[in-house]
């Protein structure tokens, strides 16, 4: 019995050095150790930093908010701050309002309120569909763009308090991006999976839409210049038949509305759809404007001839308020997405790897 | 005295439930001094497995994904309760690595690459085996992590058989199933039908809403048909016939946390036919098969409240398969084949630009040289096909027994490739028809020991290495806006199976023990980038250990089995996983003879531990689920 095991240990060791690879293999990448739950001991608490909002793999349910201060910087933060709970799937952007933060989740149909401090979840909005975008109405109102282009398309008003809605309004197909300006909510419904070529005006006292303005297909992005004129990025719309054979029915194009007037002014007409199809393409600061396409672009409302600032195919821009400094995130690779720093010439500063698919950055 | 003790260590495991022995019901290894059967290939080296007529009969009314998941070497992904999509993949290379054979055609599809096991009841077969080897030269495209086979092995002899059988579970599960054999020596005819429905209304934790909730919008309903007809023309003439047809209609429930306000649905549908004519002429054997297939799927998502279709695709395949195969028994030692296959597959997608087709033809040449203590093969196959270049692909295999046969040594390695699968190719705005096929080498090694080999205790024990890679690994890339697959990756398949397998025949009780641990260390050597993170990483849901110990106990007319398995995490993105989990199943068992008439009653409980657990992200599956069995036999 003995020989009998030895005999069998023996032939097995050689045959398998035989046949075992003598190829050269990368080392394994170490299991990354866990975060520290960090303390945050200003009286700003997170909001000192910056938030990277990630939308994470579709029917993932790993959507997570990542964030970076001068110190740290934590993978995902509502689950670092909230005992491991999960956002859910699509998170499509942060709004801060008076030191909260609304998260909406778009395939969870909800959106979390947190302390944007402590980032500890307050409560949950629900009765929704497809929730997009957040913005300020009043002191105890906010404004949800919620739908998906052929139905629910509305902007729905929600009680801060109660998180409940308290109204409905109407608007264009696939509610997206909001600015609010001057007691006015501009709405751009980009369509959602129909499509759509207008601006929807809210008036925020009445909360009925006052216009609706014709800007370009699949109105994507807007920013307010520094006169107040609403500039919006229009990405252009593509059209198939059953064959699958492609009609290109308008191309992309970036437009300067006049929103006392609402005179639409086109500020440049390109000849090919821009690469990006995100919500955040479009960014502004003192008089240049940035856009995305192969590149990160920059153009002033009044020369129309861009400036190739950043090579790269990127799907969310953001600046810095503050610094002036640019933000790009980059979904390029696999398994490694990215906020990038960028000065306000273009030179890389930093890029840190994020949560899946950034789409924002979020002072 | 080490015999005993070992006898009292596995005994002691066991449920302590008297019974004598009724039939003695396992999983085993190919015995290996056995004649290779004609519509077998050579595969001397490789790891196979062919799962016990018992076990295929104990589970007629379910998936063959139900049959198999007692293996742990068979990586699992579900998308929920019965009926809904499921797949499986060998040795960590995935589904589309894994391929489904039916009376040796490839059913894998063409479009996907993958096989839904929930199309596929164990009702319509009586022969299930897995070749873990698995080489391409054999069968073709799409085997770098193995092969199921699936066949029915037409019972020659005077008979006839009826069954009914009826299951009710959990979740409005409702399962009718009836079969009916009838034959002589030279002519066999077997039909078998299967009905079964599932509201899939389970309880689950939901994790995102962080409360208790109902799955909704689970229900699906299939049905199931299949004809085999064997005659024996003439002393050395054979005709074998099957027909196939499956129906399935499900809904799609959404992820976790989710509440959408549209509902998606999908039905499936296909139809496969084949045609086998064999005849033995001077020591030789000429097979020519042909095949049809068939498959239709439709999906819609819809939005609820105005009934307005968001969208919907339609997917029409066709197969024909065409084999000519020549096995000619050249002495006592040595024995040669010569095989041709022809095949066509054509796709009409309303995602593609317009019909795709594909054209193939190969010839395959093997040998295999056998005495008693030894066995060897080599096998060689050239492909011509429509798109692509196929170099020539070899598999080679040894088997020496030692010490009378109480140990087996096996070694097999083998050149394989996987052609891209028609969406990589033509999904319009996002495929890539440049893509080329991915290819590589697999090779293992490993022992069998007979360890006790009596009339009344059976322990064997197996372990194999097996590795390989797997080059020009397709995998979709985010380019802007758009996503293109490409030829970037290289992974590596490698890791370790242990197997136990014992049979103790007691007075009157037999107790059968069944061990599997698994290693497996797939993963990703190469991408575009030598700083990507995901170089070194796991496989995606390939989990790093499997664990199952299976032990059963019969006495007389009673059967308990018990199933225990436990998985480790499973990587779904690169820093986030699935959490390991533990599941336990105990079915209960017992039969009633009355003159010809045999009756199974039997009720199962499984995950009786309630565990919460997904097999893909986002998708949970059922708790404990309650089933009850009952079938007829009338002989």
């Amino acid at each position: 019995m003995n020989n009998f095991l030895l005999h069998t240990a023996a032939l097995f060791i050689s045959t398998l050095v035989l046949f075992s690879s003598c190829k050269e293999e990368p080392m394994p990448q170490p299991e990354p150790e866990p975060e520290p739950i960090p303390v945050i001991i200003d009286s700003l608490g997170y909001m000192k930093g910056i938030f990277v909002v990630c939308e994470g793999n579709f029917n993932g349910n790993d959507g997570s908010i990542y964030y970076i201060n001068d110190t740290i910087q934590i993978a995902n933060l509502y689950e670092t701050a909230n005992n491991n709970n999960q956002l859910g799937d699509i998170v499509q952007s942060m709004t801060i309002i008076d030191s909260t933060a609304y998260i909406a989740v778009n395939n969870s149909q909800k959106i979390e309120v947190v302390n944007a401090k402590t980032f500890k979840k307050i409560g949950t909005i629900k009765d929704l569909t497809f929730p997009r975008y957040v913005v300020k109405v009043s002191n105890d109102e906010i404004a949800v763009s919620n739908g998906d282009g052929y139905s629910n398309n509305y902007v729905y008003i929600i009680n801060t308090n109660t998180f409940k809605k308290t109204d409905s309004i109407a608007v264009g197909a696939g509610p997206n991006k909001m600015l609010v300006n001057n007691n006015k909510i501009y709405v751009a419904n980009m369509g959602g999976w129909s499509n759509d070529k207008t601006i929807s005006v809210i008036n925020t006292s009445t909360l009925q839409v006052i216009e609706t303005i014709e800007v370009g297909d699949l109105p994507a992005d807007m920013e307010f210049d520094n006169n107040g004129n609403l500039l919006v990025l229009c990405y252009g719309l593509t059209t198939y038949d059953q064959d699958w054979n492609a009609t290109i029915v308008s191309n992309s194009k970036l437009v300067k509305v006049n929103t006392t007037t609402y005179a639409v002014t086109t500020i440049k007409n390109f000849d090919h759809q821009l690469a990006n199809f995100s919500a955040n393409g479009l960014a502004y600061n003192n008089g240049t404007i940035y856009y995305l396409d192969d590149a990160v672009y920059s153009i002033s409302t009044t020369n129309a001839t861009p400036t190739k600032l950043i090579d790269g195919y990127f799907y969310g821009i953001d600046i810095n308020p503050t610094t002036k400094d640019i933000w790009v995130t980059s979904t390029s690779s696999t398994n490694s997405h990215k906020a990038i720093q960028y000065s306000p010439t273009g030179t890389k500063i930093k890029e840190y790897v994020t949560g899946f698919y950034p789409n924002a950055v979020v002072f | 005295m080490k015999n005993k003790t070992l006898y009292l260590f596995l005994a002691f495991v066991c449920i302590g439930v008297s019974a004598s022995a009724q039939h003695i019901s396992d999983t085993i290894v190919l015995d290996s001094v056995a004649v290779c059967k004609t519509y077998e290939y050579f595969n001397n080296g490789a790891k196979r497995e062919i799962i016990d007529s018992y076990q295929i009969q104990q589970n007629q009314n379910s998936t063959i994904s139900t049959l198999l998941s007692a293996n742990s070497s068979l990586i699992l992904k579900s998308y929920g309760h019965s009926g809904s999509a499921s797949t499986l993949s060998l040795r960590g290379a995935g589904a589309s690595q894994t391929q489904i054979t039916w009376e040796g055609f490839p059913i894998n599809s063409i479009t996907m690459g993958e096989m839904d096991l929930s199309l596929v009841p164990t009702q319509g077969f009586n022969y299930v085996a897995i070749d873990h080897s698995g080489s391409s030269t054999n069968y073709g495209s799409g085997t770098f992590g193995g092969v199921v086979e699936l066949r029915y092995i037409p019972v020659k002899q005077n008979h006839s058989k009826l069954q009914l059988g009826y299951t009710q579970g959990n979740f409005g599960t409702r399962k009718y199933s009836g079969a009916y054999s009838v034959g002589t020596k030279k002519i066999q005819y077997r039909t078998s039908l299967i009905a079964n429905k599932s509201d899939g209304n389970f309880t689950y934790f939901d994790y995102i809403d962080n409360a208790t909730t109902t799955r909704n919008n689970a229900e699906y309903k299939g049905f199931s048909n299949t004809h085999t007809l064997f005659i024996q023309l003439h002393k050395h003439i054979q005709l074998q016939s099957g027909i196939w047809y499956t129906y399935k209609n499900m809904s799609i429930p959404p992820i976790i946390g989710s509440k959408p306000n549209f509902k998606e649905t999908q039905k499936d549908s296909s139809f496969k036919a084949y045609l086998q004519l064999q005849t033995y002429i001077n020591r030789t054997t000429i097979i020519y098969k042909t095949a049809f297939f068939n498959d239709f799927q439709e999906y819609a998502k819809t939005i609820t409240k105005i009934n307005k279709n968001l969208t919907s695709s339609n997917i029409h395949n066709t197969k024909q398969l065409h084999t000519v195969k020549v096995r000619r028994y050249i002495s006592d030692k040595i024995t040669a084949d010569l095989e041709i296959q022809g095949n066509y597959y054509s796709a009409d997608v309303s995602s593609y630009k317009d019909t795709k087709q594909e054209f193939s033809n190969a010839y395959i040449g093997a040998i295999q040289y056998k005495i008693a203590q030894f066995q060897s093969n080599i096998s060689v196959r050239k492909e011509f096909n429509s798109h692509y270049q196929i170099p020539i692909l070899y598999c080679a295999g040894i088997q020496y027994n030692t010490f009378k046969n109480r140990i087996i040594w096996r070694a097999n390695t083998s050149k394989k490739y996987r052609t891209p699968t028609f969406n990589d190719l033509y999904w319009e705005q996002w495929g890539n028809p440049n893509l080329i096929p991915e290819s590589g080498i697999t090779w293992e090694t490993g022992s069998q020991q007979n360890i006790i080999q009596t009339k009344k205790h059976v322990l064997t024990t197996d372990i194999t290495y097996f590795e390989g890679y797997i080059n020009n690994k397709i995998i979709w890339i985010p380019n802007g806006a758009v996503w293109n697959p490409m030829n970037v990756a290289q992974a590596k398949i490698q890791g370790i199976e242990l197997r136990a397998k014992q049979i103790i025949k007691l007075q009157k009780h037999t107790i059968n023990n069944n061990l599997g641990i698994d290693w497996n260390n797939s993963h990703i050597t190469k991408t575009l980038e030598s700083t990507e993170m995901a170089n070194g990483h796991q496989l995606y849901y390939v989990p790093k250990y499997n664990i199952y110990f299976h032990p059963q106990i019969s006495y007389k007319t009673w059967n308990i089995s018990v199933n225990n398995q436990f998985h480790s995490q499973r990587y779904y993105a690169i820093h986030t996983s699935l959490p390991s989990y533990y599941t336990l199943d105990i079915t209960i068992k017992h039969s009633v003879t009355i003159k010809k008439c045999i009756t199974h009653f039997s009720i199962g409980i499984q995950n009786i531990t309630n565990t919460h657990y997904e097999l893909i992200r986002s998708y949970p599956i059922p708790g404990r689920y309650l089933e009850f069995n009952y079938n007829l036999i009338f002989n």
